[in-house]
């Protein structure tokens, strides 16, 4: 950490709202494409793909409750 | 003494409906963070939309009450905060945020209020009492790192988003990023309402301590709790129109894909550094989300020219509430004790209901918020005034 900027924080938050923001909006679009496939597998892991987003969701909510 | 005792009653009076009014002012201003996109997109009527995020705010206003009763802390010499100086930062957030509704330009009422105190402390402490090095490690650094944070995240998110999906059906795409949407701006409301509304509750319940009402203590009392969520629920209702016209419609022309994979980048962005302690401003990142949900499109259009007016507006936003700040203590001040604190007052009043009446000129409203952007604010076809 330097005296302006906290360079440690700041370097986490943008790994984690990467691999959060970006997968979150994957993850959702892989469960769209899933779900609408006429394949139970497919539909399956699309449904598993939405289950991680809620769980994500979840753990958003639990960061808002922690603080 | 009894009329000390009263004296100090109204100041602490007027100081609390001075931090309610601001409370308002941050909601209805920050509305257009969470909805500007699904109300763009179609996703959620715009008076639903405002319900909606009024809701979450007033539920996330009681879901973390850890409220610190501070006030631009680490950024002014807590020992030069009085309750003038309090009153006169609000003021002068409260006047920048008014001025930003009108012009239709998203800008940080965090920041707004940081500059009012500052400029406030800079008149009644001198520079000593203000900390440079927390002001550019608090506002400026993170004000330029949010935006850009945002932007990287929406980018990468609405190209991944366009890819990935290509081949499913259209109203199947359509109908599954509009939930998605709701979804992710259900969360930044929640987060809003999580941060914002502590934050008056933080002054207000300073404003009691400083007062001698309660002590340090005996922790936020259930009606600063109840008064704030209201206040920033009913600003969040009433809906910035002007703002979440030039969110959702000036910046770029949104999709529901785009505005889901925004909300999606705000959401987390906001969150993650919360958890991280490195907190960056819900505006900036929406704005950002905003602009990089435009550039993940390939072949969509941003206009710069109008994220240059926000980029200006955030610029000044400091020094112009911190002028405002200042000018409102000296007038206190000049006038003296608690009666120059209440003609501030009114003058506030009169210079909002002002620009209120300027504003029906030219109303922004759920009626006319989606029409085509013109290349200003304001819609060809001006809404009826409410």
């Amino acid at each position: 950490m330097n005296d302006y900027v906290d360079l440690a924080a700041l370097w986490r938050v943008m790994v984690a709202a990467l691999v959060g923001g970006v997968g979150i909006a994957a993850l959702f679009s892989v469960g769209l494409v899933g779900i609408s496939s006429g394949r139970v597998a497919a539909r399956i892991a699309g449904g598993a793909c939405f289950v991680l987003v809620i769980a994500g969701v979840l753990l958003g909510v639990y960061v808002m409750l922690d603080k | 003494m009894c009329e000390g005792m009263t004296a100090d009653l109204v100041l602490l009076i007027v100081v609390v409906l001075t931090a309610l009014s601001f409370d308002f002012t941050n909601g209805f201003h920050d509305t257009a963070n969470a909805m500007a996109t699904s109300i763009a997109t179609g996703a959620l009527r715009p008076k639903v939309a405002v319900a909606l995020s009024a809701i979450l705010n007033f539920v996330g206003a009681f879901l973390s009450l850890k409220v610190a009763a501070t006030i631009a802390n680490g950024i002014v010499d807590s020992g030069a905060i009085t309750l003038t100086v309090v009153f006169a930062g609000l003021v002068g957030g409260l006047a920048w945020n008014l001025v930003t509704w009108y012009y239709g330009i998203p800008s940080s009422s965090s920041h707004a209020l940081i500059g009012g105190v500052v400029g406030a402390t800079l008149l009644a402490s001198g520079v000593k009492a203000v900390k440079g090095e927390g002001l550019v490690s608090h506002v400026i650094i993170p004000a330029v790192l949010a935006p850009i944070a945002a932007i990287v995240v929406a980018t990468i998110g609405t190209y991944l988003v366009y890819v990935l999906t290509r081949k499913v059906a259209e109203n199947t795409r359509a109908r599954g990023f509009r939930i998605g949407q709701i979804g992710s701006a259900s969360l930044v409301s929640l987060a809003h309402g999580t941060n914002d509304a502590q934050k008056t509750m933080g002054i207000i319940t300073l404003a009691l301590i400083a007062n001698g009402t309660i002590t340090k203590n005996s922790g936020t009392p259930f009606w600063v709790i109840l008064c704030s969520a209201t206040a920033i629920a009913a600003g969040t209702y009433i809906g910035g129109w002007r703002v979440i016209r030039t969110l959702g419609k000036g910046l770029t022309d949104i999709e529901t894909p785009q505005g889901f994979a925004a909300e999606t980048s705000s959401a987390t962005v906001i969150l993650t550094s919360t958890h991280f302690g490195f907190p960056l401003s819900t505006t900036q990142v929406c704005t950002g989300s905003v602009i990089g949900a435009g550039l993940g499109k390939r072949l969509a259009e941003v206009r710069w020219g109008v994220a240059a007016r926000m980029g200006v507006a955030w610029l000044i936003t400091l020094p112009a509430a911190a002028f405002v700040g200042a000018v409102a203590f000296g007038a206190a001040q000049l006038i003296g004790g608690t009666l120059g604190v209440i003609v501030v007052f009114v003058a506030a009043v009169v210079f909002a209901a002002l620009l209120y009446l300027a504003s029906r000129k030219t109303a922004v409203n759920a009626g006319n918020v989606n029409d085509e952007w013109v290349g200003r604010g304001v819609p060809s076809r001006v809404g009826t005034p409410v």
